[in-house]
């Protein structure tokens, strides 16, 4: 792999992808996939086979229609907000369908490891916040999962959603106070 | 693994995970009033943030390699194509449709009105000179009567002069049947001492002040034309539809 392709932003990488980079395509499927996927898995259910159909169809769309991204326009923002986009389809039909929501089982735990009880008590937490998760409405869920998991910025968030940053804020305000009220077992995490 | 640590410096977080309640500045204080966020909610979500960061990271979810490949396989056929052969189908299919539309208005379908004003409009061009013609003649012909009536009136007159007269009006009389039969506005000029016996002999053809009058044939009227004409036009669109649907068979 070309090095001086690898250190290219995102946006440049668009551009060469735009030109018919075949590297900088791989460069920039690399550095996204994983996010990506890791953004379906949480907003689909857990539902492997659904999150990757979604990361396969959105890659599909930069390799055949690479000039559909604004070049000018930040890619990490974009390229989230058609992941979004794919999601929201996804919830609609699921609730034509009246899709049953499969909720993640607490993960096995072996007794006798170091540390137990606190692995326990985190392990637990964060199957239980996923389970609650998938109980909040897509705009919420897509909203804390980009800020807490993704870990983008307000500014991001705002634009994929096309709202304000007041919006974003008072989003995850209202789903961490919801979350809070529906966890109140592992308040004592933080003590 | 490590746990998370969410260093967010464009947001709320920061603060909340620093700040008691009591801490807080008028500014933050404003923030979470205007969200409906009291010392408890404030408690609850200070917990939950605190939560998140020592909550273990999660492990990388990987989609499957097979998918690069088709992805990669993807980008090195090229750009998406647009499908020309469906587009030159579709323009094809619209340009026919609108083509079967044009001729259906036009020829084979006379729409009710359009029909109606057409034929009014030529059944009054043609039948206008007539109406004037005949007009003409009626005016004349009271006003030759007038004068007979006058000379009978004013002075007296011999027999013959009587029988003559009375010729020429009856003369008159049926040769205005023929014209209002007709239309034809030859007849008013005819002179009084025209050497015709009486109106059949006119209408079978006899010489009128010596000359021959060309034989009165009935011609149609303008409702019998339009009744031909839009025959005639029928199959002639009857014919142009077919060779129309014949060529657009052979084309496609």
């Amino acid at each position: 792999m070309n090095k001086a392709t690898a250190l290219l932003t995102d946006e440049e990488l668009m551009q060469r992808i735009i030109d018919r980079d075949r590297n900088a395509f791989s460069i920039l499927y690399d550095r996204y996939s994983d996010k990506l996927m890791g953004y379906f898995m949480k907003m689909l259910w857990r539902n492997r086979e659904l999150s990757e159909d979604l990361l396969q169809e959105l890659f599909m769309k930069i390799a055949r229609q690479p000039e559909l991204f604004d070049v000018t326009r930040s890619f990490k923002a974009w390229v989230y907000t058609v992941a979004t986009n794919l999601c929201k389809m996804e919830y609609r039909k699921a609730g034509r369908r009246g899709h049953a929501v499969s909720l993640d089982n607490a993960p096995e735990l072996k007794a006798g490891d170091p540390g137990i009880t606190e692995r326990i008590d985190k392990k637990a937490f964060a199957a239980k916040l996923k389970e609650v998760l998938q109980s909040i409405d897509e705009p919420h869920k897509s909203t804390f999962v980009l800020r807490y998991f993704d870990e983008l910025s307000l500014k991001e968030i705002s634009e994929i959603h096309q709202c304000s940053e007041g919006t974003v804020k008072s989003r995850l305000f209202y789903t961490l106070r919801k979350i809070a009220a529906r966890l109140p077992q592992f308040q004592h995490l933080t003590t | 693994m490590k746990p998370v640590n969410h260093t967010f410096e464009d947001g709320f977080e920061s603060w909340v995970r620093a700040k008691q309640y009591a801490d807080l500045n008028a500014d933050e204080l404003n923030l979470l009033r205007s969200e409906g966020i009291d010392e408890a909610a404030y408690t609850e979500i200070r917990t939950m943030l605190l939560a998140l960061d020592t909550m273990e990271e999660e492990p990388v979810e990987k989609a499957s390699d097979a998918i690069k490949d088709k992805l990669l396989e993807a980008f090195d056929r090229g750009p998406q194509k647009q499908n020309r052969r469906g587009m030159i189908f579709w323009i094809g299919g619209i340009g026919l449709a609108a083509a079967a539309a044009i001729l259906l208005f036009f020829y084979v379908l006379p729409g009710p009105q359009g029909g109606e004003t057409e034929m009014a409009i030529r059944q009054s061009a043609e039948t206008l000179p007539n109406k004037e013609a005949q007009k003409n003649d009626q005016e004349k012909a009271t006003i030759e009567t007038t004068s007979v009536e006058q000379n009978q009136t004013k002075s007296p007159v011999s027999e013959e002069a009587q029988e003559a007269l009375h010729e020429d009006i009856s003369l008159n009389e049926s040769s205005r049947v023929i014209e209002t039969c007709t239309g034809l506005p030859t007849t008013s000029d005819i002179p009084s001492d025209a050497s015709v016996e009486n109106a059949d002999d006119f209408i079978a053809g006899g010489s009128v002040s010596g000359t021959s009058a060309p034989a009165v044939e009935m011609p149609q009227t303008a409702m019998e034309k339009m009744e031909s004409k839009s025959k005639g036009k029928e199959i002639d669109n009857q014919r142009l539809t077919t060779a129309m649907i014949d060529w657009l068979v052979t084309v496609y």
